[in-house]
């Protein structure tokens, strides 16, 4: 097995467990080869580095703004109208 | 009229209802069942619309135009695929019309050549891997190997930081990375190789030698 081999494998499996035929074979092959072996664990941590970066949660407002939004865009009802049909199912009760 | 029979759902019920009725209640037109189901969803929209576009300010305007699509299109939404994936589709075309106009072909070229590293006629590297000294744990809270990090993905082009955020940051799989996508999986797989290459090859310089980061 080659290097070319294994970098095509272990960018595809990056987090799967190594346990069929292939698999095994890359692992002797990493057992073996440093280059991949470095490879492997740099890719690895790159995944993580990239996982710890914050995302932040929706701003302040930012729900306020979306459902104005929706209104004016016909999406939701506008207040108003909201108002009335509630005011409606309640009468309706 | 009661088409989808959610009229008689109280506030409190109307936030554990299935989602299928839901749904099905929005599509009839219901103000209330989409407004809870912007409620479920207006986190994991804005989340990856933040991941994907690396900004505030833009990671709102996708977020509102996300859901507008979402309302005007639910009628075509036939349950095939599951909501959360459809969801993520319209979130990524958004951030993909955003995009269209930037200058991308010259990274996209250098992304080409990561497909397959240079290797000799034996299949070895050609040129030597740098090791990584620092595990992620070391560099955790570097202010400037972040900013290195958020550089490394503003450079990646959309199409390759999709995937890459879909996978590796979302945890979505390669099937369904491809459906939201609306790629194949060995294209979301070859985007994935290129894009994961291309971040390591931009932290290499600061995780193979920690004394260029701080002049140690």
């Amino acid at each position: 097995m080659k290097c070319s081999d294994v970098y095509r494998h272990i960018c595809d499996n990056l987090d799967q467990r190594l346990g069929t035929r292939r698999c095994r074979e890359i692992r002797r092959h990493l057992g073996a080869c440093p280059d991949c072996r470095a490879y492997l664990e740099s890719l690895k941590a790159t995944v993580v580095l990239y996982r710890s970066l914050p995302a932040p949660p929706l701003p302040k407002g930012a729900h306020d703004r979306l459902i104005r939004a929706l209104r004016e865009s016909g999406c939701l009802p506008t207040q108003a109208a909201g108002t009335r049909r509630a005011h409606s199912r309640r009468a309706q009760k | 009229m009661d088409a989808h029979g959610i009229s008689h759902v109280t506030g409190g019920q109307l936030k554990t209802l299935a989602e299928g009725k839901l749904i099905a209640a929005a599509r009839g037109g219901d103000a209330r069942a989409f407004s809870e189901l912007v409620r479920r969803y207006e986190q994991t929209v804005y989340r990856y619309a933040f991941k994907l576009c690396r900004d505030r300010e833009k990671a709102e305007e996708t977020f509102q135009d996300t859901f507008i699509n979402v309302y005007r299109k639910l009628r075509s939404f036939d349950g095939r695929s599951r909501f959360s994936t459809w969801l993520y589709a319209i979130v990524t075309n958004n951030c993909l019309m955003r995009h269209r106009r930037r200058k991308i072909r010259d990274i996209e070229e250098s992304l080409e050549a990561l497909e397959s590293p240079g290797t000799t006629a034996d299949g070895k590297f050609a040129h030597e891997i740098a090791r990584w000294e620092e595990t992620p744990a070391d560099v955790m809270l570097d202010r400037e190997l972040r900013s290195q990090i958020e550089r490394a993905i503003g450079k990646l082009p959309p199409d390759y930081r999709i995937v890459f955020t879909l996978r590796d940051m979302e945890g979505k799989s390669t099937e369904e990375t491809a459906r939201i996508v609306g790629i194949s999986g060995e294209a979301a797989k070859s985007r994935l190789r290129r894009a994961r290459a291309f971040l390591r090859e931009e932290l290499t310089p600061y995780m193979s030698h920690p004394g260029r980061r701080d002049g140690r």
